[in-house]
């Protein structure tokens, strides 16, 4: 599991980090671009890899008051048709960093945190290393979490 | 990719570049801020993905700089959350923390 789900947010452990697994990619990079206001007050990061059969569209968005962080994201991994395989979102409102999201699974199936679905994967403190975890299990032909 | 290149190289911006970013979206998508966000905070993330993207980062930064965004277009709905404060005098917008930790190799 990714070391950084459910540990306190840290914008320098989590961009190196993601940085580390972006190395580690060989397919292309469509898009990677990395927003900072001041000393990291608001952060916006939008990625796109195209992995030949399926992709990922990432927008990570991050905000804090210089006590919480709150975080809205999408993270889609789509087929080449763009249809869901699954996404992770906040329905487009900001969360408190930490709390739980929302999955997609293909087109019409949403879960909630502490489904049964889910066989005990939490939604909370989603974050890019545990959706690319994700992304790499489905790669390899590996079971999910959930059924 | 250059060994040791940096993939990830961050850009420290002042907000008006996320507020020129919000009319981008209005341009793109032939809606104006307030109206996005107001059928935005009726419906659902749509099922295309860089849609979904696109509409979870103009609805965050819409959100975020409420207050620039009304100032600049009085029509424009009230909001509660802003982040506006943090342009007061005396918040100078340096580079204070530059992300030179992306410089470093990993």
């Amino acid at each position: 599991m990714p070391s950084y789900k459910n540990q306190p947010f840290d914008v320098k452990s989590y961009f190196k980090t993601n940085e580390r697994i972006l190395s580690t990619f060989t397919s292309p990079i469509e898009l990677n671009k990395l927003d900072v206001l001041y000393d990291w007050l608001v952060v916006r990061w939008r990625l796109n890899v195209d992995f030949g059969q399926n992709k990922i569209i990432v927008a990570d968005l991050f905000r804090t008051d210089g006590i919480g962080v709150q975080h809205q994201f999408a993270y889609s991994y789509v087929t080449p048709e763009h249809d869901c395989i699954f996404r992770f979102d906040t329905h487009g409102a900001p969360i408190q960093y930490g709390e739980s999201c929302h999955l997609h699974i293909g087109d019409k199936r949403v879960i909630e945190d502490e489904n049964p679905e889910l066989n005990g994967y939490s939604l909370c403190g989603m974050d890019f290393p545990s959706f690319n975890w994700l992304v790499h299990r489905h790669r390899k032909g590996r079971t999910l979490p959930w059924k | 990719m250059k060994k040791n290149e940096q993939i990830i190289k961050p850009q420290v911006v002042t907000s008006q570049y996320f507020i020129e970013r919000v009319h981008e979206f209005e341009v793109e998508y032939g809606t104006n801020w307030g109206d996005f966000l107001a059928q935005f905070a009726k419906g659902k993330l749509p099922d295309d993905p860089y849609r979904a993207a696109d509409y979870t980062e103009w609805a965050f930064l819409c959100r975020t700089f409420a207050t620039e965004l009304i100032a600049a277009d009085s029509t424009g709905p009230p909001c509660h959350e802003s982040f506006g404060d943090y342009e007061k005098p005396g918040h100078s917008p340096g580079f204070s923390f530059s992300f030179s930790f992306l410089n470093a190799k990993l």
